[in-house]
Formats: C-alpha cells, sequence, structure tokens
C-alpha cells in the first residue's frame, strides 16, 4: 500500500543562507497574539557576522546582530506579567544575552574562574620573556591548558618573533579565566504549561551546571552540579519545584543523570554522542556511528537501531492532540526520519542536503510544524497534516538472506568440451605449453626491443605520465616525472640533469618549447610539465607525438613516451 | 554509339560512380544548363560519401560539456543514460563492474564500438575532466564538427578541378520551388559540403513551397536541426514527419532524438510505436537493444538482439553483444560459439582474435587460446596491441607467471601510455613484491587516466592502511566506494577504518 504524504510543504527558502547548530532553532509567540515566530541563531560565515533571525509566515521579520557565534537559543517566560511574552535568551561565550519585544534586555555574565596561584605568581615576576614562556610551558603541562588564563593561552600558540609585540600589546591587562557557555537548556519551574516561568540550565567549560533563578538569573546554588568532564549535549524533563531530571553528555562519551544537586555517570558511551533526548523514564541518545539508542534511566539499554546515514541532529516530536511522542533524527544524507519510542521508523522525509538543524513546534497558528535548516543554507517549514498516520512502516522479512547465488546452468556445450578435454588432455597440455613458450619468448624480445628503443614510459629510475588537454586546435600537453629509484624511501638519491625532448610531424603539429629542462628529481614526487601543441595539419588529423626523457651530454635517451593525440576539432 | 547520359545512368546503377560523375561532367561541357545530368551528378558525388547520418549521430564533446540544460543529479532509477546507472545496484540486471567493465558513464561496456558506446563525458564532471577524458581514449570519440569536414574534404580531394557547386551563389529560392534538383542539392549540401546552414535553408523554402506536404522534407529538416544541436526543433520536425506519412527512419530518428535529450524510456516508447507499424525491423529493435543495454536491462537487451538475429543472421553488433553478455555471465563456451560465427562471416581483427582467445582460456580449451593470441599480435594496429597484450597479461596472471605477467603490462603500457587498466594490474603486481612506493605511484597514474575505476583507489585504500596512513586510506577508499557503492571488499575496509575512527 502507497504511505500518504504526511507532510505539507508551508514554507521553502533555498537563498536563506542560514548556518546554524541543532540547538539554535526555536519557536517562541514572541508578540503574544498566538503567531508563533521562528527564531534562528546564525552564526554567519566569517565575513557575515552572526545574527539572530525571526520569521514570521513565509518572510523574514527581524534581524539582530549577535557580539560572538551563538551556542545555543532558549525562549523562555521570566515573569508573571501579562500579556505573557517570553524573552529569548542567546548563550554566547561567557554571556547569557536575554531580548525581550526584539531588544536586549540584559545579559547575565557566567562568574569569571579562580586563577591558578602560580600562573598569577609568573606574571607578576617574570624578567624576560623567555623565562615567561618556559615556565607558562611547564605549567601548562602541569594543570593542562584548559586551565589557565586566556592571555597565557594566547602567548602559548605564538610564534617566537610575534611573543615581544603580543606581550608589548597585553602589558596591562589583567588575567582573566572565562567560563564558556557550552550548552542551554530550559527547565519549568513549578507548572507544566506552555506560558510557565521557565528556568535556564546551562552547562559550562568549566565542568559545571547551572539552573539559573527565572527572575533573578543567578545560579541556584543547591541546583549546582560539579562534573568530571565537559557537558556538551543537555537535556531536561521535569519541573524545577517538584522533581526533574537532567541528562547531559560530556565530551569524553559519558552519559550523566542529574537530580537536585546530585549528578551520577549513568554509562560510558562507546561512540562519541551526535544528540541526547531526555524523556520522563527513559534517554534517546544519536550516536556518530550512526545509531540511536534508547536507554532507561537505570542504564540499561532498551533498544537501538542504525540510521542509513550519518545522525546530524535530534530532536523531540510532542504530538500534543495524540498524545504521542516521537523524536526526529535529521541525516546526513538529507533525510529527516521519525522515529516512535519504541524505535521503529514511522516517516521519513528527504531534502537534498545534509541536515544542519531540526526543530518541531508550533510555528505560526500551526502547532504541528517541523523547521528544518539544511547544511547549504536552506530553510524548510512543513507542516503535519491532520491525516498522518504514525503506525510504524512494516518491516521487510529478511529478504535478503534467502538470495540465491546467480550461478548459470552449465551448458551441454561446455560439457561436450569438458569431454573434449578430458580425452586430449595430454595433448592440449603440450600444445599449450609450447605455446606458453613460444608466447614469452615472443613478449620477453618484444620487452627487450621496447627496452633498448628506450620506448617504455616506465624505467627502473624514472615514470612518465603525459595527458593531452583540450579540443583542439590548441592542445596542452602535461607530462608528468616522478623518480621511483630503486633506493626510494629512506636515504634515496635525487636524479638531476634530465630534459624533456619532444619530437613531432611538423606537417601536423607545432609544439612549444620544444625542449623541457627538469630540475632536480626528489623521489616520489611527481613534477609537471606544459607544452602547448598546435594543430596546423587543415583538416585536423591527428598524429603521434613522442617525449624524449635525455640526460644531458648522454646519446642515449633513457626513455620515450608516446602520445597519441586526439583528432583536433578544426576552425571553421 | 550509346547516349552518354544513359550511360551515365547505367554506371550510377551499378554504382560506379568516377565514371558516372566522368560522364555527367562531359554532358554538361556541351551543355552547362542541362539540369538531368547535373542532378545526376550531384547525386553522384553525394553518393561517394554518403553515411547513414543517424547511425553516427553522436553527441560532440564540446557539444555534451557545453550543453547547459541542468540534468536533475539524482534521476529516478532507469529514466536517464546520463546519470551514473552502475551505482544503482538494486536496479541493475546483470554482471555487476567488478566483473563486467564499465566505461566512463559508468554503463557496461558493450560488444560492439559504435559512437556513443564509450560516452566519455557525463554532465557534472568537469570540464576538466571530460577533455582528459577524451583525450586519453584510443578510442574513436571525435568531435562531431571535426569529422563531418574530415568526410567532406577527404571526396573533395578525388574530384579534383574544385567545387562543383558555388554554394555562396546559388539562389535557393529558384532551387526550392523544383522539387527534381531541390531533393539532391539538399543532400549534397548535407552530406558533402557539410553546410548545414544552408541545406536547412533550402530544406526550409522548399517544404513550404511543395504541397501536399511531403514528409522527406520535415525528416531533413529535423536532420539539420539535429546536427545544428537543437533536438526540440528535430523533434518537432520528426513528428510532423510521422502525421505525413509513418516511415521506418522517422522512428528511429525520433528515438535518436529522445536518447540526446536524455530520455531512454519515451525513445523506448517511439520504437515500439515504430514496430507496430514495421513488425521485427531490424534497426528498430537495434535501436531498443542498445538503449537497453545503457539502462543496464541486460537481459531485455541480449533478448532484443536475439530478435534480431532471427531476422537477420549475420548482424554483426548483435553476435558481438550477446557474445559478451556469455562471456561475462560465465559462460565462456556459448560465447565461443558466437565469437567463432562472426570469424566464419569474416570479421578478421585482432579485437576478435582476443576475444577468441580470452573465450578457450576460460572454457579450459588451452590449445587453441595462444594461437588465438599470436594471431592477434601479427595483425594488431597500433591502436589496438596495447589491449591485446593486456589481455595477454590477464592470460599469464591465470597461469600465475608473474613476471610474464608483468612484462605483458609493460608492453601494454609502452604501446598505450594511458592504459590505467594496465598500470593497476603492474600496480598489485609491485605490491605483491613488498614494493610500496612504487606501487601507490602507478595506483595514482591508472586513478588519474581513469577516475571512474574503483580497482586502483581500492587497491592504495588497502596499501594505505597496511602502512598504517588511516586517514588517507579512508577516504580513498570513500572514492572507490563512489566508483563501485557494492564492492564488497571496499565496504569491508571502509567499515574496518570507520569504526576504528568511531571508537573512543
Amino acid at each position: 500500500m502507497e504511505r500518504h504524504e504526511m507532510w505539507l510543504d508551508a514554507f521553502s527558502d533555498t537563498q536563506a543562507t542560514i548556518y546554524t547548530f541543532p540547538n539554535c532553532v526555536a519557536t517562541a509567540d514572541l508578540a503574544g497574539d498566538g503567531d508563533y515566530r521562528l527564531i534562528i541563531a546564525d552564526i554567519g560565515t566569517g565575513t557575515i557576522p552572526s545574527k539572530l533571525k525571526i520569521y514570521k509566515g513565509t518572510g523574514l521579520q527581524s534581524e539582530v546582530t549577535l557580539q560572538d557565534v551563538p551556542t545555543a537559543v532558549a525562549p523562555m517566560f521570566i515573569d508573571n506579567d501579562s500579556p505573557r511574552l517570553p524573552v529569548i535568551t542567546v548563550g554566547t561565550s561567557e554571556y547569557i544575552y536575554v531580548y525581550k519585544n526584539l531588544r536586549p534586555f540584559f545579559r547575565a555574565v557566567l562568574p569569571p574562574l579562580q586563577i591558578n596561584s602560580v600562573e598569577r605568581d609568573i606574571w607578576g615576576q617574570y624578567d624576560s620573556e623567555e623565562t615567561l614562556f618556559e615556565l607558562l610551558k611547564n605549567l601548562r603541562s602541569q594543570i593542562g591548558m584548559s586551565a589557565l588564563t586566556l592571555k597565557s593561552q594566547h602567548l602559548l600558540t605564538l610564534p617566537q618573533h610575534e611573543r615581544h609585540s603580543f606581550l608589548e600589546a597585553h602589558k596591562g591587562t589583567p588575567l582573566v579565566r572565562k567560563n564558556i557557555v557550552t550548552c542551554l537548556s530550559t527547565l519549568r519551574k513549578s507548572h507544566n504549561e506552555d506560558d510557565a516561568l521557565a528556568c535556564l540550565v546551562i552547562g559550562t567549560e568549566n565542568c559545571e551546571i547551572f539552573v539559573l533563578h527565572p527572575e533573578t538569573f543567578t545560579p541556584i546554588d543547591e541546583a549546582k552540579l560539579t562534573l568530571t568532564d565537559v557537558p556538551v549535549f543537555l537535556s531536561t524533563a521535569g519541573l524545577f519545584d517538584i522533581d526533574y531530571t537532567l541528562t547531559c553528555t560530556t565530551r569524553s562519551g559519558q552519559l550523566l543523570i542529574g537530580r537536585r544537586g546530585w549528578v551520577s555517570p549513568l554509562l560510558s558511551l562507546s561512540k562519541p554522542p551526535v544528540g541526547v533526548v531526555c524523556l520522563d523514564t527513559s534517554i534517546i541518545v544519536a550516536l556518530m556511528d550512526a545509531t540511536i539508542n534508547c536507554y532507561s534511566d537505570k542504564g540499561s539499554r532498551l533498544w537501538t537501531i542504525s540510521a542509513v546515514s550519518p545522525i546530524t541532529c535530534l530532536h523531540r516530536v510532542q504530538l500534543r492532540q495524540r498524545n504521542l511522542e516521537l523524536v526526529a533524527v535529521g541525516l546526513h544524507n538529507g533525510h529527516v526520519s521519525l522515529y516512535t519510542l519504541s524505535g521503529e521508523c514511522t516517516d521519513t522525509i528527504s531534502f537534498n542536503e545534509p541536515i544542519s538543524a531540526l526543530y518541531f513546534g508550533q510555528y505560526g497558528r500551526e502547532c504541528n510544524s517541523m523547521v528544518c535548516v539544511t547544511q547549504g543554507g536552506s530553510l524548510h517549514v512543513k507542516i503535519l497534516k491532520r491525516s498522518a498516520d504514525f503506525t510504524p512502516e512494516l518491516k521487510e522479512k529478511g529478504a535478503g538472506a534467502m538470495t540465491k547465488l546467480q550461478i548459470p546452468k552449465k551448458t551441454k556445450l561446455f560439457v561436450d568440451q569438458t569431454m573434449r578435454e578430458r580425452e586430449n588432455s595430454i595433448v592440449m597440455h603440450r600444445a599449450f605449453q609450447r605455446d606458453a613458450f613460444r608466447m614469452k619468448l615472443a613478449t620477453a624480445r618484444t620487452l627487450v626491443h621496447v627496452l633498448n628503443t628506450k620506448q617504455s614510459p616506465i624505467q627502473e629510475s624514472v615514470k612518465l605520465s603525459a595527458e593531452v588537454l583540450g579540443l583542439g586546435p590548441s592542445f596542452v600537453v602535461r607530462i608528468g616525472v616522478m623518480n621511483i629509484g630503486p633506493k626510494s624511501g629512506v636515504g634515496s638519491t635525487g636524479i638531476s640533469d634530465l630534459a624533456l625532448f619532444f619530437h613531432w610531424n611538423d606537417k601536423f603539429y607545432d609544439v612549444s618549447p620544444p625542449i623541457i629542462h627538469v630540475p632536480f628529481l626528489v623521489p616520489s614526487v611527481e613534477v609537471k610539465f606544459q607544452a602547448k601543441v598546435e594543430s596546423i595539419n587543415p583538416n585536423g588529423l591527428a598524429d603521434v607525438i613522442r617525449v624524449i626523457v635525455l640526460r644531458k651530454k648522454q646519446a642515449q635517451p633513457i626513455l620515450v613516451a608516446m602520445i597519441n593525440m586526439p583528432p583536433s576539432e578544426v576552425v571553421f | 554509339m550509346m547516349d552518354p547520359f544513359y550511360l551515365a545512368i547505367l554506371r550510377y546503377r551499378q554504382r560506379q560512380f568516377d565514371e558516372c560523375i566522368t560522364l555527367c561532367t562531359d554532358v554538361l561541357r556541351k551543355n552547362p544548363l542541362d539540369q538531368a545530368a547535373w542532378s545526376l551528378k550531384t547525386r553522384a558525388l553525394t553518393e561517394q560519401v554518403r553515411v547513414d547520418y543517424l547511425e553516427i549521430f553522436e553527441d560532440g564533446i564540446a557539444e555534451a560539456v557545453f550543453n547547459e540544460d541542468t540534468i536533475a543529479t539524482a534521476a529516478r532509477p532507469g529514466t536517464s543514460l546520463r546519470t551514473g546507472t552502475a551505482r544503482l545496484s538494486a536496479s541493475r540486471d546483470g554482471p555487476s563492474p567488478a566483473i563486467r567493465p564499465v566505461t566512463q558513464s559508468g554503463r557496461p561496456l558493450s560488444g560492439v564500438l559504435r559512437p556513443g558506446s564509450s560516452a566519455s563525458a557525463r554532465p557534472g564532471t568537469s570540464l576538466d575532466q571530460a577533455l582528459k577524458a577524451r583525450a586519453t581514449t584510443a578510442r574513436p570519440i571525435s568531435a562531431s564538427a571535426g569529422r563531418h569536414v574530415r568526410l567532406g574534404t577527404a571526396s573533395m580531394v578525388t574530384s579534383g578541378e574544385g567545387p562543383f557547386i558555388n554554394v555562396s551563389r546559388l539562389n535557393m529560392q529558384k532551387y526550392a520551388t523544383h522539387d527534381g534538383l531541390a531533393k539532391p542539392l539538399f543532400e549534397y549540401l548535407f552530406y558533402l559540403e557539410n553546410d548545414t546552414k544552408h541545406a536547412l535553408e533550402l530544406a526550409t523554402l522548399a517544404s513550404k513551397n511543395c504541397s501536399p506536404r511531403d514528409w522527406w522534407w520535415q525528416v531533413q529538416l529535423a536532420l539539420c536541426w539535429l546536427r545544428l544541436g537543437q533536438p526540440r526543433n528535430a523533434e518537432k520536425h520528426f513528428r510532423m514527419a510521422l502525421l505525413i506519412e509513418p516511415m521506418l527512419i522517422t522512428y528511429v530518428g525520433l528515438a535518436k532524438v529522445y536518447v540526446k535529450m536524455d530520455q531512454p524510456l519515451a525513445a523506448i516508447e517511439v520504437c515500439e510505436k515504430g514496430l507496430e507499424k514495421f513488425p521485427l525491423d531490424v534497426s528498430l529493435l537495434t535501436e531498443m537493444a542498445r538503449i537497453q543495454e545503457g539502462l543496464q536491462n541486460m537481459s531485455i537487451s541480449v533478448k532484443l538482439y536475439r530478435d534480431i538475429l532471427s531476422q537477420d543472421s549475420s548482424n554483426i553488433e548483435a553476435i558481438a553483444c550477446i557474445g559478451m553478455h556469455h562471456f561475462y555471465t560465465d559462460q565462456p563456451e556459448v560465447a565461443l560459439r558466437f565469437y567463432r560465427r562472426l570469424l566464419q562471416m569474416g570479421v578478421y581483427t585482432a579485437e576478435l582474435f582476443v576475444n577468441l582467445g580470452l573465450c578457450c582460456f576460460y572454457s579450459q580449451q588451452y590449445d587453441m587460446t595462444l594461437n588465438c593470441f599470436q594471431r592477434a599480435l601479427q595483425i594488431a594496429g597500433n591502436d589496438c596491441i596495447a589491449d591485446v597484450w593486456y589481455n595477454l597479461g590477464q592470460i599469464a596472471m591465470g597461469l600465475s607467471d608473474t613476471t610474464w605477467a608483468s612484462q605483458c603490462f609493460r608492453l601494454a603500457i609502452s604501446s598505450d601510455n594511458n592504459h590505467a587498466e594496465a598500470y593497476n594490474n603492474l600496480g598489485v603486481l609491485e605490491a605483491r613484491k613488498g614494493r610500496n612506493d612504487q606501487s601507490v605511484a602507478f595506483f595514482q597514474t591508472s586513478m588519474t587516466l581513469a577516475p571512474h575505476l574503483f580497482e586502483p583507489l581500492y587497491n592504495q585504500a588497502k596499501i594505505a592502511d597496511s602502512i598504517g596512513d588511516l586517514q588517507n586510506s579512508y577516504l580513498i577508499v570513500q572514492r572507490a566506494l563512489e566508483n563501485y557503492p557494492d564492492h564488497a571488499d571496499s565496504k569491508q575496509l571502509f567499515d574496518k577504518l570507520k569504526k576504528y575512527f568511531e571508537t573512543m
């Protein structure tokens, strides 16, 4: 049975030039009018600065330029005022920017980290640049690069001649160790409603997870978690005031589960994670080996399935009206697959580029919208049809296992011929051996002839390759010369004093330059030369051009290669 | 004495065109306004160089490369000839690329060499690539314009005394009104002068003048447009010709137009319609068989070729293609029969002897094998001697005589510097001796010469893997898989490396 298309194309813009990460896309009712806007933090391209882009309906509503590359965006409610207007929080380096009504509202700074006392001493009392550099280097080997201040880190990466000017330029600047936001998520405070007050949850480079108070934006001490590694993906479930679960994966591939003031490693993942979704009682993790794994909150694996292509992003899909939860997986081959929580694929949408970010939620007035950003920078919005059916696709039963190898039947002819072979085996063998002997002799003779006349393009020490470019009457002949001497490898020798010489029929072609001097040839590196060949035959007929490799002051050529020229296009 | 003009007509019928032309020239010298003699001479001159334009019609390299139509790179399986159909393993019917070699465009090698069977340019490849690809093959892939001119000029030389008709001074309007003069003149312009523009002008005027409308002019108009690279216009005229009167050439031409526009299914449909009017016609069947072969529907293609043989039991193309199919589907003894049939028909080429030799070898008739190769070596010209040596190298490999094999491959390379397969095999032999550097050099050469092969890529990846250069190996094996996604060994290596890179 043909499955019905479940999605309607609402809007797509292939020229949107949005380059973003999975956590940088969200929707929110920014104006309080029930028309949800799409918020995308665009990381820019290097020349174009990072921007916060707000889409309304099928067009860009406004843009806000960001100070730095965004890590994640999270729209949330931070007050109880009415009308209910959410703010947009954007995490960039050490700041959390908060935008209200699309205007900068305030920014929160992560508390700076403590500076190592030894490092402070080194900077305070160094006498020369060399000693400073050496001491910092020693310190680095003791406490690691990430425990140093920004200034030290920068200095350590500079080459020697730039250090002086760096130190001059930054003489007075204080030592700071910034704390950097690595991931961001929200957690509702006391009510599980869309417009309920929420707390921001932040993972930092300093291996900590903070929960910020919604009104004061200061870390709530009792909820602070200290980890052993840097968190990279964060997902939350539950309510802050009642009970909540945090799931995060770290850079070294640990899956952690945290509650209020308590954190414990659940398990170590075998492959680097690419996304995590925390559900009420289970956790879904996508790994780099293109598998989606589901773990219970006790750490036992419930199921695992392989996607057809490497996974780029993972997003939770909640269909409230149907009381259905799914996960959407963006793949590198441009597919977006929807899986049920028991690991069955229910639908696949395909785009023609790798997916870079996915979001599912309300957009405009349509509560089931899928936003998809591809790596080429295009933006697609699809709306789920009311008639969509999420019963899992039936799995095809092991078709591959039982297919027979295609072996053609042995024909009667074959049997007859085998009989002939069996009856005349001795005669046939003798004839074959005799012929083989003759052929070997003939081959060897021809080879000797070829070698004597140096016609082979491969010789013990030099290999030649030639290609012809162009349609004619002007061609370019590109010659590659490579030293493949027997001692190639360690302690090998180079070849010098070579020259390429062209030999051609002057009724057909005109070659310039006729002779090319080859520089010193290092072993195993191909050197390319070009010669221009002009076809001067009025009918475009083809001929052979010979390339002769000569050693200077030696009459015998080393090798000769023939180039069969293609027929030339004729000028009208 | 016989009337010289009557004699000229007789000679024309006897296909003694030289004499016919001399006689006509004499007649014309006496009476320069003798239209009959003029017309006969035109026809005789044309007949000397006439070739079936539709048969040799092929996309020139420049046309393929500079083609501005954007082709969806992900055409649905089995609807396009241009996308590398070898990539779609599911839709493939017949031997895999590991067994039957493929051409640059990813289609299986055909049994006969014909225009288009070794099409080199595929859209999406860069210009640089296409030009290189063309230059490296020793096969007759020429830009179409160049070839037409050559055919034309060759005949001019034989006529000796300057052009017979001064094209630039023709009064087209006058000739167009007279059907008897216009048709020979058109063919003269089209086939001998290769002056498509003037031919088109004449055909346009003539088709307007004649009433009732003539299918012949419509077909000629279509041919002109086809030569000018305007398949859409050609299609229009072919369609019109079909409405006037369904003729065989129209169906064949229309099929060619659809192939040029990369709509193989439409082309097949046209052929089928043609077969309703002209049941079991060989040219239509051939056209269909070729398209099916291009679409990798090997069994259908072979069935069509068999139908052709039941009509015309000495059709070389059909025999060669069926033979090739049997050879690559592990029935060399059957292939041997087909090739023997070709030999009996008087085809006497080095390629045929090589094929016979290979068939003998693989069907264990060893006593005949090397005889055939000997014969092939004796009669091989410069263009195929490399392939003879290469195939002899394969026999040597079969006998596990690596020294002999390596000598053969070296000879193949010395006669054709661009023999990518020989470079690859030589690389494998070097790698067996443990000389990794040299073998990598050979693989790289093979790769640059023939980017469509997967073997050198896989071999190089394997060597890179064995010496611990995993990153390179990973990258190269991915390229091998791009060329041939189902290659089991490449997949295995890829999986191994992928696991290595993913594991923490």
